[in-house]
């Protein structure tokens, strides 16, 4: 049911995922996060899903990495201090609240139709007229693309603006825009 | 982020690098009916050229300044819309390209308009993201 390739990067990811909470030191903590952005594209990639896999490398493992490095070396590093550890009592509740969740997704997850099913129920809705008509309707033999350029562009365009408004949130709070004197 | 990163590995490889990103950036775009990417992934890219040089060269006077990048990303957005109104124009549906007066097959003429688009999503990401690495990176080698 799980090829070994796939068991071995999903044994990354978590691996990884918990790394990142307990590296000491912000860069440190990045620099793994990254990695775990680019065990989880080669997961993506192992399933099938190239353009989600595509996505996640250049996105979550380069840019982000970039970005928050970028702030790291620009943030006065004393003025954070050493974490805090929280009360037992807060501790104790995090974990029986993580711990049930987790249970129900488990059991959820074993409920999930295989991957690939073509009974399962979201490939039975639109997926097969988008399989049978895509590429002779709109001239894309990948279907990803069929999808969100033109079947579902309307969809597309607002995830576009959606970009636009966090960049231009980003400008604004650091008044990237405005004077030089007030720019952060 | 506070002196010039005065290495000549890091300044050979981000010359070398350039250009291949920036093709590879072009073919994600061009290509993403036939192939895994499209405008997203071709904007993240020629983003990452951006910030690449940015980050190596530490010149403010290269690459897009923010109001540039701001502009960069409204102009892909306002492509992306054009695009909707066109097909509104020529009597169909937002986004219906289907109906736009191209010499060529149906099927062409939806593929050219989701292309249009695609284009509009890259420079709308390529903007936003280098935009987005100028706020947060503030004014570098100025400090």
């Amino acid at each position: 049911m799980i090829s070994p390739l796939d068991g071995f990067l999903l044994v990354l990811v978590v691996a990884t995922g918990a790394a990142v909470l307990s590296v000491r030191g912000l860069l440190g903590a990045v620099i793994v996060f990254g990695a775990f952005s680019f065990f989880s594209a080669a997961f993506f990639a192992s399933l099938g899903a190239l353009d989600v896999a595509f996505t996640e490398a250049a996105v979550g493992a380069a840019i982000t990495t970039v970005l928050f490095v970028t702030v790291i070396h620009r943030v006065d590093h004393g003025s954070l201090g050493a974490p805090r550890r929280p009360p037992r009592a807060f501790a104790l509740a995090s974990a029986a609240a993580l711990a049930a969740v987790t249970l129900v997704l488990g059991r959820a997850v074993l409920q999930l139709p295989p991957v690939g099913d073509p009974e399962a129920p979201a490939a039975r809705h639109v997926s097969p007229r988008y399989i049978e008509k895509g590429p002779a309707e709109t001239g894309a033999p990948n279907m990803v693309t069929a999808v969100l350029a033109d079947y579902r562009a309307y969809d597309t365009l607002g995830e576009t603006v959606v970009i636009l408004t966090a960049g231009l949130a980003c400008a604004l709070v650091l008044g990237t825009l405005g004077p030089p004197e007030r720019r952060l | 982020m506070r002196r010039p990163l005065d290495s000549p590995v890091l300044d050979t490889a981000s010359r070398l690098l350039t250009p291949l990103i920036i093709t590879f950036a072009a073919y994600v775009v061009a290509h993403g009916h036939l192939s895994p990417g499209g405008g997203f992934q071709g904007g993240i890219l020629l983003a990452a050229v951006l910030i690449l040089v940015r980050l190596v060269r530490q010149d403010r006077t290269w690459g897009l300044s923010p109001r540039a990048a701001l502009m960069t990303a409204c102009a892909g957005v306002a492509l992306y819309a054009a695009t909707g109104f066109a097909a509104l124009a020529f009597g169909g549906r937002f986004l219906d390209y289907g109906v736009l007066p191209l010499p060529l097959e149906s099927a062409a003429i939806r593929a050219a308009g989701s292309l249009t688009i695609e284009i509009g999503v890259g420079l709308g990401v390529m903007g936003v993201m280098a935009l987005i690495f100028e706020a947060l990176a503030g004014p570098l080698g100025d400090a």
